[in-house]
């Protein structure tokens, strides 16, 4: 139930998704900047729950 | 709105204030006299919280003077304290009648026991090798320790700081000769800044003791600070573009500025030391090894097209290398350092490149002096982020963050207009003055510069304009405030030049004074609460110990009647909580955020701590 929780979160987020080339693209993944991070993910997140 | 030069919250660094002599006596000049009865009566008759200075406020200034020389009760003795309890109830009447004395008399004890300290850390402290298998322990916050009565306590308490120090160097993996060097070498540079205190150190020390006693915004700002103040708030200077620093005896270049002369003239670089200063063409040159350093940036500043002409030593060939002869032409140099920054961060986003535009905003800067002369141009918050903006919207990002961390605040119509490019028109915040009477500032235009997805990140320290702002993204649910709880300061500040009220020959200072508190749309004061995220980050300040609830003379937290606005549909409540809900998610899922909250708790926890351990 776990896994499938995680999985599916994972999916949401879309963090570990990588480019045709199979390079990653999303420059989020190596932010140091954890708070920064975190406001880019939230507004991701609103970018779909308004225009999504 | 009107453009008064209302202020919100900066920060400024205290650097301290003239030349330096050790055999300098100190006493207080007359000019201290007429300033202090001029603040008094200002602050009497002008400050928001309508209270007078007396015998009640007299004891608490003399303790806050006192917690100002020796905030952690290593210095002074039980004894001195008690004898400074003769001027408890006089502050008030000595200082109506220009009378600083109190300043002067507690210092010069000041100063002697801070000799004697620093006389037997340099003579005995640093040398002593320490036993590290004693079971014992420091405790560096001393807040509520009494004060110690006699030298012998005293010694005791410094020989566990400085052994305290000796384990920290000790576990960086220093030799004990090493650790003895860097301790004699620290407390050496401390005995020596503190030997360049001046009288005028010690008048602002006191005045800001007086001024605090009203509230922790009120300040007085020796003629120096005020130069500085106005140069933060335009983000300009007028000098030879770089940035200095005091290293040792020397005074290095760190960083040359971009459009000042210093870089044009490509005769300066970083690491240059500068060892003497000369004004115009033909002035005689004016050796400033040992200055502090902002008596040699007084020297260096001054106006535009003027010549000054530095004798540097080149960091090529060092200290012992020729020294060379610079001449150069003052300008006026932007502080582009401190202005709005944008940034585009590609993002995977259902499966296309989506990109997300970040503005960083250190402060909400205005050059004052500008606008009043009628500058079209001056330099402005809400024109740099407009036009950041525009350029994100060129590159079709999908939604914006605005950085708010670590913004102090700064112009209050900068964050009414600011605020008005996000939202259609209307209140944006409200006033109260001394005498209750309420003033709605707002947007009037109509138009929405940037409308699509928004979020604001806050820390603890963002504070004042940057709480006006936040607070009214989220009162017109216009976006998400994302992060830690706001500073918590819901107060304006305006800035009188003392000049007005003093005629003398000697320069005087500025008084920023609070005469307005704030109040959010609906009504609701920022004052301690500061604004709270919609969704919490992580957070090791907690509101005891850092923000607008740590200082005791803080103004409370209120309501008013709410103003009539209309909220957007842009973030509604479910939208919140879906947001969290993802957030949690990712709390429990995410590596990196696991991470993050763990070594946030760990530092919070370091921060609260008050044990050291020397053993």
């Amino acid at each position: 139930m776990a896994d499938a929780e995680e999985k599916k979160a994972a999916e949401k987020l879309d963090t570990k998704v990588t480019s045709k080339e199979g390079l990653p693209v999303n420059e989020l993944q190596n932010m140091k900047d954890e708070y920064l991070r975190e406001g880019l993910l939230i507004l991701g997140e609103l970018v779909t729950k308004r225009f999504g | 709105m009107s453009r008064s030069f209302a202020v919100v919250g900066v920060f400024l660094v205290w650097v301290g204030l003239a030349v330096a002599q050790d055999s300098e006596q100190f006493k207080p000049k007359p000019v201290f006299g007429k300033e202090a009865r001029v603040i008094s009566y200002v602050l009497d008759n002008n400050h928001y919280r309508k209270i007078k200075l007396n015998d009640s406020l007299s004891a608490a200034i003399l303790v806050r003077y006192i917690t100002e020389l020796d905030n952690s009760k290593t210095y002074f003795l039980a004894s001195d304290v008690k004898s400074f309890d003769r001027y408890k109830y006089s502050i008030d009447d000595l200082t109506r009648n220009e009378n600083v004395t109190p300043a002067f008399e507690i210092y010069k004890v000041y100063d002697q026991r801070y000799k004697e300290r620093m006389n037997y850390v340099l003579t005995t402290l640093v040398n002593q090798n320490f036993d590290y298998s004693i079971d014992e322990y420091y405790e560096p916050n001393r807040e509520k320790a009494t004060w110690a009565t006699s030298k012998e306590e005293l010694n005791e308490i410094w020989r566990k700081i400085i052994k305290s120090q000796a384990l920290s160097l000790k576990l960086a993996g220093k030799k004990p000769d090493e650790i003895t060097e860097t301790l004699k070498t620290r407390y050496q540079r401390f005995a020596k800044t503190f030997s360049q205190f001046t009288s005028e150190d010690v008048f602002g020390i006191y005045m800001n003791s007086i001024t605090e006693a009203y509230d922790p915004h009120t300040n007085y700002m020796s003629p120096k600070q005020s130069d500085l103040f106005k140069q933060q708030m335009s983000l300009s200077l007028e000098g030879i573009g770089a940035q200095l620093q005091s290293e040792n005896d020397y005074t290095k270049i760190v960083r040359i500025l971009p459009g000042g002369d210093a870089q044009k003239s490509g005769k300066v670089n970083e690491n240059d030391l500068i060892i003497a200063v000369a004004q115009g063409k033909d002035g005689e040159m004016v050796d400033v090894v040992g200055w502090r350093l902002d008596d040699v940036v007084k020297l260096i500043k001054g106006p535009k097209g003027t010549v000054v002409r530095l004798m540097i030593l080149p960091a090529k060939t060092g200290v012992n290398g020729p020294a060379q002869e610079v001449v150069l032409v003052r300008d006026k140099i932007k502080l582009e350092d401190q202005a709005a920054k944008k940034e585009v961060i590609n993002y995977q986003l259902n499966g296309r490149q989506a990109k997300l535009g970040v503005i960083s905003l250190p402060s909400f800067y205005m050059d004052y002096e500008a606008y009043q002369k009628g500058d079209p141009n001056y330099k402005s918050t809400t024109r740099d982020v407009k036009q950041l903006v525009g350029e994100l919207k060129a590159e079709g990002v999908d939604g914006i963050v605005m950085d708010l961390r670590n913004n102090g605040g700064g112009s209050l119509p900068e964050a009414v207009d600011l605020t008005g490019l996000f939202i259609k028109n209307g209140p944006v915040v409200q006033v109260k003055n001394s005498s209750s009477k309420i003033d709605v500032l707002a947007d009037d235009d109509k138009e929405i510069f940037y409308s699509g997805p928004l979020v604001v990140l806050t820390n603890r320290f963002s504070a004042s304009a940057s709480e006006i702002f936040a607070g009214a993204i989220q009162d017109y649910q216009r976006g998400v405030v994302v992060g830690e709880p706001t500073f918590g300061k819901g107060t304006v500040q305006t800035v009188l030049d003392l000049s007005r009220f003093i005629n003398d020959d000697e320069p005087v200072g500025d008084l920023k004074l609070t005469f307005q508190k704030f109040y959010r749309v609906t009504g609701s004061s920022t004052q301690h609460k500061g604004v709270s995220p919609d969704i919490s980050l992580p957070s090791a300040f907690d509101a005891e110990h850092f923000g607008e609830s740590a200082s005791p003379s803080a103004l409370p937290w209120d309501v008013i009647r709410a103003a009539s606005f209309q909220k957007t549909t842009d973030v509604n409540e479910r939208v919140v909580a879906a947001l969290n809900k993802s957030y949690q998610d990712r709390v429990r899922y995410d590596a990196n955020l696991k991470k993050f909250i763990s070594e946030t708790d760990i530092l919070r926890k370091n921060i609260n701590e008050n044990t050291h351990f020397i053993k």
